[in-house]
């Protein structure tokens, strides 16, 4: 049972990362329908400039100056991204999503570029503290990752809910044609939920980095714990999304612990496949809308 | 094959229906009677409920109360393909033609219920599949002459003007024989020479087993062919009757007549 | 006005122009026959002439323009997009590798059982989104393709792990290696482009292409989208499976490096490439780029992601800047 709590704990903890990624992935599937296969790739690119501008590639900023700089960049960047399929999107949802992996490609290819294809190592400026509750071992970047993902979500919540942008979002996504007829500007949503995605891509890489190691492909490895978060979710459910990844969080930590570490990805594979024939709505589904 | 049956085509019949969306009731307590071998219209202004209460005959939609009946048969809860396995068929208010197939194509996808052609025939050039694709060709053929598009039959749809698309569709949900055939605004976007050899090709097509509906907004072509005719007004039936009955009513004429007449 | 003549001279004219057109087909048809032709004999005689090298190349080039075949079909008839197909290539070269491993037998034999491995692959695939949206598709095809390497080297004894296994066992005895695997993959092409083109005018082939652009209409015509996902799904993972089943025969091995998730989206890569094209030339030149490009730029690998991402968008953004006339008729929509 102890053991049980322990895994529990720390599935939460990177539930909260997969979530925040699926998150990422629902925002932009709801406003234009396109399935951002590049989240990953974009991501991980957004880790390494954080390592550019602190470890002395690009610079020896602070590590504020550095998180600062790269969202700045990462705005950009997913401006550009989106810029570059957004004469796709009104056409075929099929066509843009192919472009994203393009896209992904592309970015995959200017990370190695840039910072080579080796393992670097890229410490967060955390303290040093650990306890112990019970069962259960609370680090630093436990609390870290929890308050993080608590804050990112919460001003997520009231972007959505309370600004003008957000209310457009919620039109957008409710139904685009009747939002384009009353004059609503669809290209203004879409980027929105880009660059949004993109900060809490960055965010989320920049805390899954101490539990792996930083290499060109390690943060796009933990795309598929992303989807299948947000497939557990209802792929068009932001609640639904944070509830998927910490749940693929935790069952993926109890079956690697009581079945066997070396098959993650088969476990998130059976798991889709699982959900999608039970749930096939996602597990919060409301009933009763049109399948699309 | 129907033919073959030699027996009257049981009528299409709707009991109580009624469909609402959240709390907006659409359709109040519809009973209509359709009867083969007739030609019955269904019109009524904008918003009477026309394509939802078609929408339902063909399964798009589920009523919440209510039943559709042919001949015995509920059904209500029947899936669309299950429908058009007892013979449904139907055209679309907005065209659904497949623009990667040719027009003749696109029509002989209303045969594939009745084809028997399996994968092997599909891969491989084998007699029997070969005989089945050049008899469905032959029917498309006929019935596309039928309705007067036979020479655009080997064009792609996104050359051909709206008119001629909806013609298409039409054959396409002739061609297989239906027994219910469900026309959602046949003639719109036609114009007056097609729109009256749609009218010879709906005359022709009145047999005794088959259910034919009609929507329409065009007044003229639904006086001209149509045996009976249903007027919807917000949800309910507000008239049946033959045409000179119909076109006689008081109460139509106010409510839906009558507004053509303003402009 | 006319309506009593006008169905006869409808039906006269309609006669003559069609013959017409059936005139220009033929011409048409000539035209394309004898071009064709004079590139087929060149492929044939071409191991005749050049080196080795070549005619390795090439013969993996076939393989892989049969796999991307299978990706452009799914998009083509399912209008869906796959990353995971080099899942169902991989089920044919291991099928193929295993078989020789187990029952020494060559390829001839393993080749119809690789083809029902990758039908029966793809129907568990797409089974459990059969009635939801492609991406659901997409997704679990990824988590396969990620999936796939953990399996393999789990099953090393079967599979021989890391190092993978090899295809040595001569298909046809007699003809030397070289030309064998020019050969086959050739006429593997050669069959599955003209078995596709068979079926683009079956029924199933017009159902699907319906069911694709408008789902209620072809419901009201019976044809139902779950039959047409796992259609799709069945066969191509059937043609992928056929052309990894030649891959593993041409390059004499099959390892799990061979098959990663970069393989899948390479192919599809490979796929838009080739404009979804279900042709020889087409999936021809598909195959050229995948086969040839990592070879051109062996001295800067980091450079290949780049290169293809930036076809893929290219080609995919060139497309869609054309003018829809011209771009229907790239995308092969004819009558």
């Amino acid at each position: 049972m102890a053991d049980f709590i322990a895994l529990a704990w720390a599935g939460i903890v990177s539930g909260c990362l997969y979530a925040m990624g699926a998150v990422g992935i629902v925002l932009i599937n709801k406003s234009s329908k396109v399935v951002n296969f590049a989240h990953g790739n974009l991501a991980g690119l957004a880790a390494f400039l954080v390592f550019g501008f602190t470890a002395g590639t690009f610079g020896q900023m602070t590590w504020a100056a550095a998180v600062i700089l790269t969202l700045a960049i990462m705005v950009a960047v997913m401006a550009v991204c989106y810029l570059l399929i957004a004469p796709l999107v009104f056409q075929s949802d099929l066509t843009s999503t192919i472009a994203t992996l393009g896209i992904g490609l592309v970015v995959q290819g200017i990370t190695q570029l840039l910072f080579g294809s080796n393992v670097v190592s890229l410490d967060l400026p955390l303290p040093n503290w650990r306890a112990t509750l019970g069962p259960i071992r609370v680090a630093s970047y436990d609390l870290a990752v929890l308050g993080v993902t608590a804050i990112s979500i919460g001003l997520l919540y009231l972007l959505i809910e309370r600004t003008r942008i957000g209310i457009a979002f919620r039109a957008v996504s409710a139904n685009p044609f009747a939002s384009r007829v009353c004059g609503l500007n669809l290209r203004g949503v879409h980027l929105f939920s880009w660059v949004v995605a993109g900060l809490l891509g960055l965010v989320a890489s920049l805390l899954i980095v101490p539990t792996t190691f930083l290499s060109s492909t390690s943060v796009s490895s933990f795309m598929l714990q992303a989807f299948a978060a947000a497939v557990v979710g209802g792929f068009n459910s932001l609640p639904g999304a944070v509830l998927g990844g910490i749940f693929i969080g935790i069952l993926m930590n109890l079956l690697s612990f009581y079945i066997a570490a070396e098959f993650t990805n088969t476990y998130l594979l059976i798991t889709i496949l699982l959900v999608l024939n039970i749930f096939p709505q996602g597990v919060l589904a409301i009933r009763g809308g049109s399948r699309v | 094959m129907n033919l073959a049956l030699a027996q009257d085509a049981p009528p299409l019949r709707v009991e109580d229906l009624s469909l609402s969306f959240g709390g907006n009731q659409v359709l109040h307590d519809i009973s209509l009677h359709f009867r083969p071998g007739e030609i019955t219209g269904l019109i009524g202004p904008n918003g009477a409920g026309k394509t939802s209460f078609f929408n339902c005959l063909t399964g798009l939609y589920s009523p919440q109360k209510g039943h559709i009946l042919l001949g015995d048969a509920r059904l209500e809860h029947t899936a669309p393909t299950e429908r058009a396995a007892l013979g449904f068929s139907r055209s679309f208010q907005h065209v659904a033609l497949c623009p990667e197939l040719s027009v003749i194509e696109n029509v002989m996808v209303g045969l594939d219920r009745q084809s028997k052609a399996g994968w092997i025939d599909a891969f491989l050039p084998l007699t029997r599949g070969r005989a089945e694709r050049q008899n469905n060709r032959a029917l498309a053929l006929e019935a596309l002459t039928r309705l007067g598009i036979a020479q655009q039959a080997y064009e792609s749809p996104t050359q051909l003007p709206p008119g001629m698309l909806r013609l298409a569709e039409i054959a396409r949900a002739i061609v297989g024989e239906p027994r219910v055939l469900l026309l959602d605004e046949p003639a719109a976007g036609l114009n007056s020479v097609e729109t009256h050899d749609l009218s010879v090709a709906l005359k022709s097509l009145r047999s005794p087993q088959l259910v034919l509906v009609v929507v329409e907004h065009d007044m003229d072509l639904i006086m001209d062919v149509c045996d009976t005719i249903h007027v919807l007004n917000v949800g309910r039936v507000l008239a049946s009757g033959d045409p000179s009955h119909i076109q006689a009513n008081p109460e139509v004429v106010r409510v839906y007549l009558g507004d053509d007449d303003d402009e | 006005m006319l309506s009593g003549a006008a169905p006869v001279s409808d039906q006269s004219v309609s006669a003559s122009n069609t013959n017409a057109l059936a005139q220009h087909d033929r011409k048409g048809r000539w035209v394309t026959g004898i071009g064709g032709g004079a590139c087929l004999l060149l492929l044939v005689i071409l191991p005749l002439v050049a080196g080795g090298y070549w005619t390795f190349t090439l013969g993996l080039c076939f393989a892989n323009a049969i796999v991307i075949i299978a990706v452009s079909f799914l998009l083509r008839y399912g209008g869906e997009v796959t990353i995971g197909h080099g899942v169902f290539a991989a089920a044919g070269a291991y099928t193929v590798a295993m078989i020789e491993k187990y029952f020494g037998l060559s390829l001839l034999a393993s080749l119809p059982v690789a083809l029902v491995v990758g039908a029966v692959l793809g129907l568990v695939f797409a089974f459990p989104s059969r009635n939801l949206s492609g991406i659901y598709l997409a997704v679990a095809t990824m988590a396969l393709a990620l999936a796939l390497p953990e399996l393999l080297l789990h099953f090393s004894a079967a599979t021989g792990g890391y190092e993978g296994l090899y295809v040595k066992l001569d298909a046809l005895p007699g003809v030397p290696k070289s030309l064998q695997r020019y050969y086959l993959p050739l006429l593997g092409l050669i069959l599955v482009v003209a078995l596709l083109a068979h079926f683009r005018r079956s029924r199933q082939a017009m159902a699907l292409l319906l069911i694709r652009t408008s789902a209620h209409a072809a419901e009201s015509f019976g044809v139902r989208r779950s039959w047409a996902r796992l259609s799709c799904m069945a066969l191509s993972g059937a043609i992928a499976a056929f052309g990894g089943a030649l891959l593993s025969f041409s390059s004499s091995t099959v390892s799990p490096n061979s098959f990663t998730l970069w393989t899948s989206i390479f192919l599809l890569v490979g796929s838009v490439v080739s404009l979804y094209s279900l042709s020889m030339v087409g999936s021809i030149i598909g195959g050229l780029f995948l086969t040839l490009m990592p070879l051109l730029l062996a001295g800067a690998g980091d450079w290949v992601p780049i290169l293809y991402g930036g076809a893929l968008l290219a080609v995919v953004l060139g497309v869609n800047a054309l003018p829809p006339k011209l771009r229907a008729r790239l995308q092969g929509v004819r009558a």
